[in-house]
């Protein structure tokens, strides 16, 4: 009964009940659309990081690779790779494994040299998009590529960025001289074919991709620095790594979260953006709930004291009110879950949220997480039940010949 | 048997800083069955005393012994639970649940004391036919004339069998016809279910339904 009463009296006041879940509703609605704007924003940078090299976990000799590998690649080199692929291979969870070795060198173009770092990938591992949207699994996919073609692995051939085919003065089909010097100290020198340049914006000025099997042309070494492994599911990347460090003591093993500083930092940004976004909407509502009670509590002074003097207990009222304000609260959150899903459905059919990065523009479609969307409500109902306390304790305690009077 | 007896009962106020007595030294003693009307002009202190008697008010000094039993001393628990089963009120401005239908608010105080929902049923509907609201059980209170609300707060005074009934100012918002019908219907239960009825009034309508009349005036039993 007391929750029928509790429920009843909440579609009393009708234009109050609504004003007070509006605010609800829309801190709500509106938490979830940019949490799930957020979300698919960083899940899109996630990917590309992911793609971009760093696969979802990294495999190197030692924990210096990581921050030295490229400048020093025959000091981190794997030794007994064929057997510690033949390992790699028969763990279920990996669905590829990509060598590779990263080294400096000179470039010399028509009348300019510049040093570039390469990264060797196997030709059938590495894939250059052919245009933005066009995703790829399970393979390594920098960038895409603004002219030219992935690699044919029938001659020696290089994929530069479009900073340093600007520099360089090359285009693809034409031959640039690459130099890197050998662990003795002398100069090794091999021509290459631009097959592609890629759209890399300041990072293009600086790396450049060849086939692993031309790597001997470079360096003095057939045994790749690091391997880049991907998995069938991210989520069971750490579960793999357990795995994997006691298969391989003697190696370095990483997931890609350790290795993407700048992803994390961004990560962490938003995520305390959206905490301070969820803690005005979470005060919000405990004033809003809080002055709704009360006028409540002090507009049915002589109700509750008829209750009491048919012999309702304190504990009774106090529960009443409680559940008055945890009923508006779950309402509130629900209709605002129910209308964030309303709203991120109309968003998805006018075309999606419009985004620009890097000269490009996107529209971001929203799809809210049932998660995302319990942990945005379940905040709001529980301060809409702490909001309401107050009030509550004050109605419960009041003298009944007093509340009679009024 | 005495069903009240008041010892030496004061009630004091206070109004800001200064403590305004509504009821001095007043012994009472009422015995079961009885029909008492409180009488007196306004400020009198009879409100004050319905509110000791009623459990709804502790006094300042004094004892209140109602059925033996002295409810000054009780904690507020108590006190709800000896409401419940106890007494039975009925106020003048009826004090009806708004949220509740006429089946509910005469329902409401036998749901506080936990009595199995076939035996509700029966009890509330005896009740509301006794008042002659059958028609109206699913009605809200703001769908009823004043008189037919009155009639809902005596069903819900009696339908938990009270030995006390308490009724402050019963007819003053009725009118003159329709308080007559009200006290008309008091009195039968009264004398059906031997409960002791108490009124504050200042309705002479009232005092023809009994001889005993206190008069109060400023807090004091100035007539017996």
């Amino acid at each position: 009964m007391i929750l029928k009463i509790a429920v009843k009296n909440i579609l009393r006041n009708k234009r109050r009940t609504i004003l007070t879940s509006l605010a609800m509703i829309m801190g709500i609605a509106s938490l979830l659309i940019f949490t799930s704007f957020i979300s698919q924003q960083m899940k899109g940078f996630r990917e590309g990081i992911i793609r971009d090299g760093l696969g979802h976990i990294q495999i190197a000799s030692d924990i210096n690779f990581f921050s030295k590998g490229r400048f020093d690649p025959s000091a981190f080199i794997i030794k007994n790779h064929e057997s510690i692929e033949t390992k790699l291979e028969s763990n279920h969870e990996i669905t590829n494994i990509i060598p590779s070795i990263g080294f400096s060198a000179m470039a010399a173009g028509k009348n300019k040299t510049i040093t570039l770092l390469i990264k060797a990938y196997p030709s059938d591992k590495i894939h250059f998009s052919k245009t933005h949207d066009e995703t790829v699994n399970g393979e390594i996919s920098p960038s895409f590529l603004i002219s030219g073609n992935n690699f044919t692995a029938e001659t020696d051939e290089i994929i530069i960025g479009d900073l340093a085919a600007k520099i360089l003065d090359v285009k693809c089909g034409e031959i640039l001289t690459v130099m890197s010097i050998l662990p003795g100290g002398a100069l090794n020198a091999s021509d290459f074919t631009v097959c592609g340049i890629y759209k890399g914006g300041d990072s293009g000025k600086i790396y450049a991709y060849i086939p692993y099997e031309s790597r001997g042309k470079l360096i003095d070494s057939q045994n790749p620095s690091s391997y880049t492994i991907f998995l069938a599911s991210e989520n069971k990347t750490d579960q793999t790594i357990q795995t994997l460090k006691k298969s391989f003591p003697e190696l370095s093993i990483k997931p890609w979260h350790e290795l993407a500083d700048f992803y994390m930092q961004v990560n962490g940004m938003y995520s305390a953006f959206l905490k301070v976004i969820s803690a005005i909407m979470i005060l919000v509502t405990v004033f809003v709930v809080m002055n709704t009670m009360s006028m409540s509590v002090f507009e049915r002074m002589r109700e509750i004291g008829t209750m009491r003097a048919v012999g309702t207990s304190r504990k009774r009222i106090f529960a009443m009110l409680s559940l008055e304000g945890f009923s508006l609260g779950l309402f509130g959150c629900f209709t605002g879950i129910l209308f964030g899903y309303l709203l991120s459905f109309a968003i998805n059919a006018l075309g999606g949220i419009p985004f620009s990065y890097d000269g490009f523009s996107y529209h971001i479609q929203i799809f809210p997480d049932l998660y995302d969307a319990i942990k945005a409500a379940l905040p709001v109902l529980f301060v809409s039940l702490a909001g309401t306390l107050p009030a509550a304790y004050k109605g419960s305690r009041l003298s009944v010949a007093e509340t009679l009077r009024y | 048997m005495n069903s009240i007896l008041i010892n030496n009962v004061s009630k004091n106020y206070a109004l800001g800083k200064v403590e305004v007595p509504a009821l001095k030294n007043i012994n009472l003693s009422i015995k079961k069955g009885e029909i008492i009307c409180l009488m007196g002009p306004s400020g009198s202190g009879k409100s004050t005393l319905l509110n000791l008697i009623g459990a709804l008010d502790t006094p300042s000094n004094g004892e209140v012994h109602i059925n033996g039993e002295n409810i000054s001393s009780l904690t507020d628990r108590a006190l709800s639970k000896f409401r419940n089963k106890t007494l039975g009120f009925i106020f003048q401005s009826f004090n009806l649940i708004p949220v509740l239908s006429v089946f509910e608010n005469i329902e409401y105080p036998l749901l506080i004391q936990d009595i199995f929902a076939k035996e509700r049923k029966v009890r509330v509907n005896d009740y509301i036919e006794a008042v002659g609201l059958s028609q109206y059980s699913t009605r809200y209170p703001d769908e009823l004339s004043g008189g037919q609300r009155q009639r809902v707060a005596i069903a819900r005074a009696l339908v938990t069998h009270p030995s006390i009934i308490i009724a402050d100012e019963p007819t003053a918002n009725l009118d003159h016809k329709t308080g007559k019908e009200v006290m008309d219907l008091i009195s039968s239960m009264n004398k059906k279910s031997g409960a002791t009825v108490i009124f504050a009034t200042h309705d002479p309508i009232v005092s023809d339904y009994t001889k005993n009349i206190i008069c109060l005036k400023d807090g004091k039993i100035s007539e017996n």
